[in-house]
Parts: C-alpha cells; sequence; structure tokens
C-alpha cells in the first residue's frame, strides 16, 4: 500500500513504513530481495482455528469444518473460511489480523497455489504444515515430545517451531516424510 | 531457512537472473571469463566483485543485485556460488522490464481486486 503523501510503501494494517519511496524502481517494485521474499508468510497465520480428523491411509489431516445455515465455512472463533480451512474475506486468505495476504485472482478454487521448493519441485503447503490447537491470539501450541527436547503437532510429527513437518536433521518434509527443504 | 521459515516461491514470483549477473564474456564451455583485482579477488569487466559463477557478491560472498541489495545468502549457494536451481530453470516470471512485461503490469494495476477497491475507498 502507498501512503498517498509520501509516496512510501507501507503495511496495510499497521500503516507502518516499509520502504522508503526512494528504495522502489522506476516501476514501483520493492528492493530485492523483499521482491522475492515478499510473498513470505507463515501458512498457520492463514488458517482458521480448526480441528482436524487424521486420514491414515493417506498420511493427511482433514479440516473438520462448521458449517452455517447458508452452508458458509466457519473455524471455532466464527470466522469465515474456505472449504480448505483457509481465512477468507470476499473470496481472498486473508492472515489472523484480517490483513489480505493473497488475492482471489492468485488462488486455484479458493486454495493457495501449489509452491516450488529450491529444486523447482511444486508442493502443497497443506502438505508440510502440522495440525495444532491455538491459543487465544491464534498463535499454534505444538506439543512436548516425552523426553522435552522435541516439538510434536497434534497427530505425534516432529514439527519446528514454526509448526513445518521436519525430519531427525530439522529439514522441512512433507507429509510423506520427504525433503522439501 | 530463515529463523525455520522457508521462501515461499509461486510460478508468479518475479526473477530476473540478469539482476545479479556481473558484465563479463562466457568461454564455450559456459563458464564465466573473469578477471582478478589486485587481491586476488574474482572481478567482472566493470570492476565489480562476482563469484565463480559471475554473480555480483558482497565482502561476505552473498549475492547481490546490481544496486547493491543483498538476494541470496552465501549459505543457500551450491560450493561452486551457484544460486538454487529453481531460478535458473525460467520457472518464474521473468520480472524483465520489457515492454510485454510492462503491459501485463499494466493490466494487472488496471484490473483491482473488489478487495482493493474497497481499501480505496475507505482510504478516501
Amino acid at each position: 500500500m502507498e501512503d498517498a503523501a509520501t509516496g512510501d510503501i507501507i503495511e496495510n494494517y499497521s500503516r507502518q513504513k516499509m520502504f522508503s519511496k526512494d528504495d522502489m524502481d522506476d516501476r514501483g517494485e520493492v528492493p530485492a530481495p523483499f521482491c522475492v521474499e515478499k510473498y513470505n508468510f507463515n501458512p498457520h497465520d492463514l488458517m482458521g482455528d480448526i480441528d482436524y480428523d487424521f486420514d491414515k491411509k493417506n498420511n493427511m489431516a482433514l479440516p473438520n469444518l462448521l458449517k452455517t445455515k447458508q452452508g458458509f465455512f466457519m473455524d471455532k472463533r466464527n470466522r469465515r473460511v474456505n472449504k480448505f480451512g483457509w481465512l477468507v474475506s470476499n473470496g481472498h486468505i486473508v492472515d489472523r489480523h484480517g490483513r489480505k495476504k493473497f488475492d482471489r485472482k492468485q488462488l486455484d478454487d479458493g486454495d493457495m497455489q501449489k509452491l516450488l521448493n529450491y529444486s523447482g519441485k511444486r508442493f502443497d503447503i497443506k502438505d508440510v504444515i502440522g495440525v495444532f490447537d491455538k491459543d487465544r491470539n491464534g498463535n499454534i501450541m505444538p506439543l512436548r515430545s516425552q523426553d522435552g527436547t522435541q516439538l510434536l503437532d497434534n497427530i505425534g510429527r516432529r514439527v519446528n517451531e514454526r509448526g513445518y513437518l521436519i525430519d531427525q536433521d530439522g529439514n522441512v518434509i512433507d507429509k510423506d516424510g520427504k525433503r522439501i527443504f | 531457512m530463515k529463523n525455520g521459515e522457508f521462501p515461499k516461491i509461486f510460478l508468479f514470483t518475479k526473477f530476473n537472473v540478469a539482476n545479479i549477473t556481473g558484465d563479463f564474456e562466457m568461454s564455450p564451455l559456459t563458464d564465466p571469463i573473469l578477471e582478478k583485482d589486485a587481491n586476488g579477488n574474482l572481478i567482472d569487466r566493470k570492476g565489480r566483485r562476482v563469484n565463480q559463477r559471475g554473480y555480483l557478491i558482497d565482502n561476505e560472498g552473498n549475492i547481490i543485485d546490481k544496486r547493491g541489495r543483498r538476494m541470496f545468502d552465501k549459505v543457500i549457494l551450491s560450493s561452486d556460488g551457484e544460486i538454487p536451481k529453481i531460478f535458473r530453470i525460467n520457472m518464474l516470471k521473468n520480472d524483465s522490464g520489457s515492454s510485454l512485461s510492462r503491459l501485463m503490469d499494466e493490466i494487472e494495476k488496471n484490473n483491482p481486486s473488489e478487495f482493493d477497491m474497497n481499501e480505496n475507498e475507505d482510504e478516501k
């Protein structure tokens, strides 16, 4: 979002200055590396507070969504979500603060487009995140292993502090154990 | 990864390798032909520091763009200074600044989403 008075780029929720007008290129693009990193986010901030059923056959956590009489999906805090569990407003994916993070034109039938890892492999971000209860502020609450040395999701899978599935070496893996990052 | 967070790279992520590449000739084997400064550092034809793959770098070996801004941390480069494959295989939208690229950007700007329009109306 652009500050009409100064031309600086500001954060659309807090209105804090993110980039000075002088830092933008001649087409208004934010400076590198932010042009590559500007889509960075944590998926748990964009996901509703939802209970999950676990499909052991396919290693998939299936969102157990609430539904209004009108047929809209809701999370446990009465926030609108779509069928994938993403927090939505007018069809756009928003974060837990209501800030738009993805325009609906960027989505694939309401779902986030597949991501790419460094090798060019496409993957679904939902396949690399754990499932958790959330605290009143919407932060995930990982569980601790019995010896207290590892973080786990509600299904007992090892995760890092950001809520991604990881292997013994801390690499991010998908639900089938394949290394992604 | 930074603080346990990996970069979110989509097909619509823009990237132009020309912005991080030095000015040099290529050998027939497609290796960059580079010179060295008085301290033995690799440089391009404009005297800018580059690594063995010809990417512009800072004093720590991190890859920077032509404006000097850090693009890739050294830790994610391969041992020969190469950037990750996804940024080399032309899968990403090329932020080329070409007339077509500009046209596509204009189309995107001229077709704001309803959400954007609501935000603009709120500001008024």
